[in-house]
């Protein structure tokens, strides 16, 4: 009997994967989430740093593939910039990034009451990645003419009060994993640098995040989770956190299970052996 | 026309090269206005690579559908989507009504199922992988397992799990990334030397 679970049907742990991750989104269960050291720290970053009218680069890139673990991360991160007084400056460096650019600006300008082109501006799609941030930190003014939107970028306020990448305090950059945005702006002098990242990337910027380059690093949902408990507006990452507690779990038991089963098969088969 | 193919671009590669490290090293305003000018070509240049990459879908879809392969109905959606979010995009921009509405409601549950299934692939991954058949599976099999208790509501009721995998994760994990990372930034160093001093020849279609 115990052999049989050696070789579950995948059908069946698949359908009790799904029932294990949807039944908390339909049904909270509202399970414990302990804060971690590192989002704290992450939280702390932005708390002591950002000072009201201090300039942060707000960097989202990701596809909609990350969607679920990095959009919840964006809204408190960037709800918790927004509340410290900040001006931000979106930029976006892979080509599904304007979306979620052109939802956090909304939400910003109507949670905060961020005046676009004041307080707030929206930079486009901007294509070679690790060279176009390279670009920012040789000459940002130079890179880009119109804003998101299309309109000429000395039309604002801010562009004109902005001289180069020096002027900025903070880069917080939510991404899928890649450290090719850290390279070039980390050479910018005196610019902090804050990361949020899916958690199968995370062990690529883990090392960056321990050295100091990094004043901030939150990951996954867990990570969003953890903000958004930490900014007093539990969200989308906390309601899925229940989900995604149960289907750990449930992957710890089938772990455990094809364990037993596979020392039982094992067992019957030395006997078997032995008899012969 | 060997000039051309060959030569032309190593020698352009190796001035554009010379010109943009030398301006991390030398403090003449001319020169590192020149070289930010060149990354800024470089932005243009990566532009015109995504076109290139729209080509390239093309002619591979295109050929798979001319020589009606079991997958070229695959390739019509394929072409037809390309073409549809194009011509949309182009009419409207990104932020016409239309182009949205495929975006929210066609791209990004598309994309957002396709990434969702790997939950499935791992769940059965895991279930199979993680047996304890010698040593180096045991210690991958705790490692996964305290990895899964590090966050969530077990971090609340196994109150040792955060402190254990947090060892794991910031001295084992971290120390072997570091070394990966290390090893490829050095290898990127040398390859990209190669590049520029016109040894590695590969990115112009050849050999060494």
């Amino acid at each position: 009997m115990l052999e049989k679970l050696n070789n579950l049907d995948v059908r069946i742990l698949y359908v009790l994967m799904v029932i294990a991750a949807t039944f908390p989104l339909l049904w909270p269960m509202g399970l414990p989430l302990p804060i971690s050291e590192q989002v704290k720290a992450s939280y702390n970053a932005i708390e002591t740093n950002i000072k009201p009218n201090d300039l942060v680069f707000f960097g989202i890139d990701f596809e909609p593939t990350q969607e679920a673990e990095l959009w919840p991360q964006v809204l408190a991160v960037g709800r918790h910039v927004a509340s410290k007084g900040a001006r931000m400056v979106l930029v976006n460096m892979i080509a599904g990034g304007f979306r979620y650019e052109e939802r956090i600006e909304d939400v910003l300008i109507k949670q905060f009451n961020m005046k676009y082109g004041v307080n707030l501006l929206s930079l486009p799609f901007s294509a070679g990645r690790e060279a176009a941030f390279q670009s920012i930190v040789a000459d940002f003014k130079g890179l880009y003419k119109v804003d998101y939107h299309g309109k000429t970028l000395t039309d604002f306020p801010l562009w004109n009060e902005i001289k180069s990448a020096k002027d900025f305090k903070m880069y917080v950059q939510i991404a899928d994993a890649p450290d090719w945005w850290l390279r070039p702006m980390s050479q910018v002098k005196g610019l902090l640098l804050w990361n949020g990242t899916v958690a199968s990337g995370a062990s690529t910027m883990a090392p960056l995040y321990q050295s100091g380059q990094m004043c901030g690093f939150i990951i996954g949902m867990s990570g969003g989770a953890e903000y958004e408990f930490l900014t007093k507006r539990p969200g989308p990452a906390a309601a899925a956190m229940d989900g995604q507690s149960m289907g750990h779990a449930l992957i710890i038991l089938f772990v455990i299970l094809g364990n037993i089963g596979y020392q039982m098969t094992k067992r019957k088969e030395a006997e078997a052996k032995k008899a012969r | 026309m060997i000039f051309v193919k060959t030569q032309l671009p190593i020698i352009v590669t190796f001035v554009s090269a010379f010109i943009v490290v030398a301006s991390y090293y030398l403090d003449i305003q001319a020169w590192k206005t020149f070289a930010a000018e060149l990354l800024r070509w470089n932005v243009v240049l990566a532009a015109f690579a995504l076109a290139l990459g729209i080509g390239g879908i093309v002619r591979l879809h295109w050929g798979r559908i001319a020589r009606r392969e079991r997958t070229a109905p695959y390739s019509i959606i394929c072409l037809l989507s390309l073409a549809l979010f194009l011509v949309v995009g182009l009419a409207q921009t990104t932020r016409g009504k239309a182009y949205q509405w495929l975006w929210d409601y066609i791209l990004l549950p598309v994309q957002a199922t396709s990434y969702a299934t790997t939950f499935f692939f791992i769940t059965s991954a895991a279930y199979r992988a993680f047996r304890i058949r010698n040593s180096y599976t045991v210690v991958l099999m705790v490692s996964a397992i305290l990895m899964m208790l590090r966050v969530g509501f077990f971090a609340s009721v196994l109150p040792f799990t955060p402190a254990v995998s947090a060892w794991v994760w910031d001295i084992p994990t971290t120390a072997g990334m570091r070394a990966v990372t290390i090893g490829a930034a050095l290898s990127l160093v040398g390859n990209s030397f190669r590049i520029i001093v016109g040894l590695e020849r590969g990115h112009l279609g050849g050999g060494e």
